[in-house]
């Protein structure tokens, strides 16, 4: 029997709907923080370095950037944190047991909770919107392409922070730490010096910048600096997919699976 | 091939240097297509880590692991196709999800699309008695409950093997009954390979015709528990007699036969004699006749397997294998 993608992909995706769906309030609640910024920011309170050139001055910069840093922060330390979960639940075996590739299982399910942490995003922010009579003017096929890539970088960092804790469990005050070196990078002055740009999640968040401060389109971005950022992604993606690999076989080796 | 799993040769050892434990030393032995087989031995034996190395979530240091002929040695994938389990009881489930979901969810994990398959879910679901329960959050069942969703996921994953470690630890022995009868008969149902691994030794004579007794590291027995009965039978016999028996009477008794201390109950006195040859039966009749004890009954004591286990592993440097 050959495992298909798309059947993983749809009995991951019924999954975390159903859960979703059963537990709105607890998902919710997790990620209350982050939500009540996103409403505060968008009912005038000031973010700390809002108004600053480097994450822009108008509230669509501002919306987009705590995006950034939201779903930055939240592939980093998802995979780890679903890692630990499972492990404590005494389902992570089963995961392992699987002929699908724990990594694209990892990966699907955290694309998957993206896709529903933005619909809460989204929806938050229409409360907000909503309330203050504001509206936002987002050039989404520029935003959308260099939002991906950035999920890619994050996705590879989140794979890599997955792969210490699957050796040394107990990684979640690191994890939380983490936060801050997201914002960090999200925010990482590329225009002073083409260093800032080699962090993961640096590059393609500088272009997005660019596109909300200056109203830069896709098309108008050079294509080294597009390649650049889609390198970056895909490199920080693939390191962190062989590091995954490379730990998994070590814990195999070492009797490390799933004992928590 | 009637040969379903073949575990050759598996060594293990866990750590370097002046901190190595030798997990496994060399463990081998195999389980026929559609047979019960139990895994028994003390904590510590290598029960888990010869499990583990199976399923691929161990990775031994040497050996060989067979499915069907199919050659699955560090492939841990493959051995997914071919191999599910059910390793922590009651945890292997996701509480948030129902029965039918968890199946869904499990079969979904094996590449199988649930979607045609809830009635066969369903089935098994109704052996397990928990027909009524299949719509109902994992959460709210009882514990017992909980484990057999447990393995009505693993039997969702359709696999030609199963691991069931432990299926039923925590159970009182009502429900632990139950899900022995329920387990039969889905293993005969759904004509599944199961290698069992359990504490209690009842369960493993209940459901296994064969088993393997680990300790240390290795293989002491791979048998059928008839032939290691017979093996480990002993010439004792319970002998019931009517009223208590003098000291001066038992004395006598215990310098002819071996004797454990007689145990006195609603007026019986309950005697264990172990014979050294089959004189020794009829002398002790003669005996109890002499002495004008009425006997009740006369039965050959059976040797469990729990009593062969602790003989076998308390035997470590005689291996017992047949």
């Amino acid at each position: 029997m050959k495992a298909s993608p798309i059947l993983l992909l749809k009995t991951l995706w019924k999954k975390q709907l159903l859960e979703f769906a059963r537990y709105w309030v607890q998902t919710v609640g997790d990620n209350m923080n982050t939500l009540i910024v996103v409403l505060a920011v968008v009912l005038g309170a000031r973010l700390a370095g809002s108004g600053s050139p480097t994450l822009g001055e108008t509230l669509d910069a501002v919306v987009v950037t705590l995006f950034l840093w939201a779903i930055g922060m939240y592939l980093l330390s998802a995979f780890s944190w679903d890692l630990v979960t499972e492990a404590n639940w005494g389902t992570l075996e089963q995961l392992m047991m699987s002929p699908y590739d724990f990594r694209f299982i990892a990966v699907f399910r955290s694309a998957i909770m993206v896709l529903l942490y933005i619909f809460e995003y989204i929806l938050i922010l229409a409360v907000g919107l909503a309330i203050t009579g504001r509206t936002l003017t987002l050039d989404l096929i520029t935003l959308l392409p260099l939002l991906l890539l950035v999920v890619v970088a994050a996705l590879g960092v989140g794979l890599f922070v997955a792969g210490i804790a699957l050796i040394h469990k107990r990684i979640q005050s690191v994890v939380n730490l983490l936060q801050w070196v997201v914002l960090t990078l999200v925010v990482a002055p590329v225009g002073l010096s083409p260093l800032f740009a080699l962090p993961p999640m640096s590059a393609p968040a500088a272009l997005i910048r660019e596109a909300m401060t200056q109203g830069v389109r896709l098309s108008q971005f050079s294509w080294t600096s597009l390649a650049v950022a889609g390198g970056l992604s895909l490199l920080y993606f693939l390191l962190g997919w062989a590091f995954f690999g490379h730990q998994e076989r070590k814990a195999r080796r070492e009797g490390l699976l799933a004992q928590y | 091939m009637d040969e379903a799993l073949k575990v050759e040769g598996l060594y293990k050892t866990y750590g370097r240097g002046a901190k190595a434990v030798q997990a496994l030393k060399g463990v081998s032995f195999a389980a026929r297509r559609g047979e019960i087989l139990g895994l028994l031995g003390p904590n510590g034996a290598g029960k888990t880590t010869t499990m583990k190395s199976i399923l691929g979530l161990i990775e031994a240091d040497a050996g060989k692991i067979e499915v069907f002929g199919k050659d699955l040695w560090r492939r841990p994938r493959e051995a997914a196709r071919h191999i599910a389990a059910v390793l922590e009881g009651n945890r292997n489930i996701y509480w948030r999800l129902t029965p039918l979901e968890n199946m869904a969810f499990m079969a979904g994990l094996q590449g199988i699309d649930a979607k045609g398959r809830r009635k066969q879910h369903e089935a098994i679901l109704e052996i397990l008695d928990l027909g009524d329960k299949k719509d109902t959050v994992v959460n709210h069942l009882s514990r017992g409950m909980k484990q057999k969703v447990a393995i009505a996921c693993a039997f969702a994953r359709e696999t030609e093997i199963l691991l069931l470690d432990e299926p039923t630890l925590g159970l009182d022995l009502s429900m632990s009954y139950t899900l022995r009868r329920q387990l039969l008969t889905l293993a005969q149902e759904e004509k599944r390979t199961i290698l069992l691994s359990s504490h209690d030794m009842d369960v493993v004579q209940d459901l296994c015709r064969r088993v393997v007794i680990i300790d240390q590291g290795k293989v002491m027995a791979d048998d059928e528990v008839a032939h290691l009965q017979s093996l480990f039978a002993s010439d004792t016999y319970e002998v019931l007699v009517a009223g208590s028996l003098t000291s001066d009477f038992l004395a006598l008794l215990s310098s002819r036969f071996t004797l454990a201390e007689p145990e006195e109950e609603d007026g019986l006195t309950r005697l264990r004699v172990t014979f050294q040859d089959h004189g020794d039966l009829y002398r002790l009749m003669d005996l109890l006749r002499e002495g004008q004890m009425i006997v009740r009954s006369l039965t050959r004591v059976e040797v469990d397997l729990g009593s062969i286990f602790l003989q076998v592993t308390g035997a470590k440097t005689e291996e017992v294998t047949a």
